[in-house]
């Protein structure tokens, strides 16, 4: 922000204005299970991101001589196959990189626009009462609907013109983070204009309509981050429910190919092969690793954001 | 006599009442129902009454932080009341408020200095240090440690809170500034410091202020004239020391009766008045008078007619039908009756 020279001499420099995201930081250190979680989400993206750099096993081909392929299945994990082989014969370990890559990036990117989606909608109902009764009943509406055929339909609609376009996985990737987030912004939306009815009442709101802040600025100044606590432990949750959802439209067939791996399919596979418990374990290690470091991260930013509970 | 630079015009300020399935507009609660008055420049005028009497909803309709229902509100030479969105915040900077609740008033998310900088952001188009350099100057003339700049509003005490509005509403160089219930929140060791905080300040930049108040000690410390205020109207509007005094109004002087004296001596010959029955419902006010439900002095003609407020002495106004005959000049029997009065509060 600004520098010091900007204030009079006899102000130290700790006095001159502090950043808002480093007071943030400080604080967010300051919680333990936040660190704890950003530390395995960070280990989790180096090892979807940079471990197949190391691990170079091949994890969507199946071998194509059939003897090899046949004593390659179902292993225990040993010095070449860290964490066994699936029911075809591919390393677990290199697939569980790849999935991992896939399930993060749409849990991510899906649960993004879900609560942006969820987030707008809800400021807009919350302070503008004129369009309170149109937004919140199209709300009702998509709550109403059955999400997962919607999402099918979405998927088998859509999908062949986004695959042609953008390619086969990107394509999917693409129809899914839409199909996801378009269906799950409602509770957000629901919690955020909640928030928003009460702290609009609030006499700071007022205070800066007597100065004269007009409406987009008091949103984004004075209510956006007074509602922000909900709109993270729901951000959370959106990235696990994001991961599992896909899982559950990639195994109905309308998501990726079979062949290629995501956390979910993997599960889904396992699932059909039940003699080897521990092929389940890794994928659903992952996601359960994912989603308890989001929700501590996002425990901790919800702290962190709030200057009552900072520096205490 | 100098030009006044707020002067209200029969404001009224009505919320409508919806009901049933169909969310029908069956009926209005007349918060504010007919209320004139002005100020002068340098002048502050005392609005006092009890709890719900639309105190302060006059304090907001008058800023237009509510949309009045009708009426005119010419504050400096525009009439706020029907300007556009645009002129309105131009206008903005000239008339300010200090809230009631120091600590709702304040966002608890922004800093001290990003709060009192506020109006500098969206009125002018400085430069960040000058714009801190106005903060560090406001800060001073409140009685605010610079050292505080980036701290949050639950740092601090409610003093020093109400202080940091007093701040935010000066930072622009308003010429008027509605004081909605400023000490209300406080200790009274605190009270005494804000309300001589304002008068400094009034002192310093010539400031216009409309203290909102039920505090009627307090009032009388810091007001040159008061406006009593009795469910959406105003019942009386007096000079301080002429009210204080002598109240006219029958209502005037069952609340002046209240106020506690210290003098205990003084304490044990004090007489009050007290008020029987409630506060009708301004949603349904009575017909006539809105006091004639509870007035001591209620006659036939208070119940149909309502009293509309006129000058009965020099710069006194009433809004009673007791002092219509002296107004009309008859004679006798208002005078005896005067003197009646004096006994009984005394």
């Amino acid at each position: 922000m600004t520098d010091a020279t900007a204030a009079p001499a006899i102000l130290d420099r700790e006095d001159a204005p502090r950043s808002l995201w480093r007071d943030v930081w400080d604080q967010f250190r300051m919680h333990r299970g936040a660190t704890i979680g950003l530390w395995v989400l960070a280990s989790l993206l180096i090892f979807v991101l940079i471990g197949p750099l190391f691990w170079t096993a091949e994890p969507i081909k199946v071998n194509p001589n059939t003897a090899e392929m046949f004593k390659s299945r179902n292993l225990s994990p040993s010095w070449s196959n860290p964490l066994g082989t699936d029911q075809v014969g591919r390393d677990i370990m290199a697939r569980l990189m790849l999935g991992g890559k896939v399930s993060l990036a749409v849990g991510f990117v899906a649960m993004a626009v879900a609560v942006f989606l969820g987030t707008l909608i809800g400021l807009l109902s919350g302070y503008f009462r004129r369009l309170d009764g149109a937004l919140m009943r199209l709300t009702d509406l998509f709550l109403s609907l059955p999400l997962l055929p919607l999402i099918l339909v979405l998927t088998f609609l859509y999908g062949p013109a986004l695959k042609e376009a953008f390619g086969p996985n990107l394509g999917t990737f693409f129809i899914l983070i839409m199909a996801i987030g378009l269906t799950s912004w409602m509770h957000v939306a629901r919690i955020v204009r909640g928030q928003v009815l009460a702290v609009k009442e609030r006499e700071f709101v007022l205070a800066a309509r007597s100065i004269g802040t007009p409406a987009r600025r008091i949103i984004s100044r004075h209510i956006l981050p007074n509602v922000l606590a909900p709109v993270m432990v729901a951000a959370a949750l959106g990235v696990a429910n994001a991961i599992i959802t896909e899982s559950v439209v990639s195994f109905l067939g309308q998501g990726f190919q079979s062949d290629f791996s995501t956390w979910g399919s993997m599960l889904n596979s396992a699932y059909y092969n039940q003699t080897y418990p521990m092929q389940m374990v890794w994928p659903g290690l992952a996601i359960s690793l994912t989603v308890l470091s989001v929700n501590y991260v996002g425990d901790g930013l919800r702290d962190a954001l709030d200057p009552r509970i900072r520096g205490r | 006599m100098p030009e006044p630079l707020v002067k209200v015009d029969d404001l009224k300020m009505h919320f409508p009442i919806y009901t049933g399935v169909f969310r029908r507009h069956t009926g209005d609660v007349k918060a504010v129902d007919g209320v004139s008055f002005s100020i002068l420049p340098g002048e502050t005028l005392g609005l006092v009454g009890e709890s719900g009497c639309g105190k302060s909803t006059v304090g907001r309709a008058l800023l237009r932080l509510y949309e009045p229902t009708a009426g005119r509100v010419v504050i400096d030479g525009d009439d706020v009341a029907s300007l556009g969105p645009e002129a309105l915040r131009k206008k903005r900077p000239t008339m300010q408020m200090v809230f009631q609740d120091p600590q709702a008033s304040l966002n608890p998310r922004m800093t001290l200095a990003r709060i009192i900088g506020e109006p500098l952001d969206e009125h002018t188009d400085w430069p960040k240090a000058k714009k801190l350099e106005r903060v560090y100057e406001l800060m001073d003339q409140v009685g605010l440690n610079r050292r505080f700049a980036n701290r949050y509003p639950h740092e601090f005490s409610g003093g020093q809170r109400q202080r940091i509005g007093i701040a935010r509403a000066l930072a622009l160089n308003p010429k008027f500034i509605v004081c909605d219930e400023p000490i209300a929140a406080l200790d009274v060791s605190i009270q005494a410091q804000v309300v001589n905080l304002l008068e400094d300040l009034q002192e310093k930049f010539g400031l216009t202020y409309l203290f909102i108040s039920h505090d009627l000690s307090m009032v009388r410390h810091i007001a040159d004239r008061v406006a009593v205020m009795y469910l959406g109207r105003i019942a009386e509007l007096s000079p301080r020391d002429a009210l204080y005094a002598r109240p006219l109004h029958p209502y005037a002087e069952a609340l002046l009766s209240a106020v506690n004296e210290p003098d205990p001596v003084l304490a044990q010959n004090r007489k009050r008045i007290i008020l029987k029955g409630d506060v009708p419902s301004p949603a349904n006010p009575p017909q006539g008078c809105n006091f004639c439900t509870r007035c001591p002095k209620v006659f036939d003609r208070c119940r149909v007619e309502k009293p509309q407020l006129q000058e009965v002495e020099p710069g006194r106004f009433v809004a009673c039908h007791l002092f219509d005959n002296t107004a009309a000049g008859s004679t006798g029997a208002p005078e005896a009756f005067e003197r009646n009065q004096q006994g009984v509060t005394q």
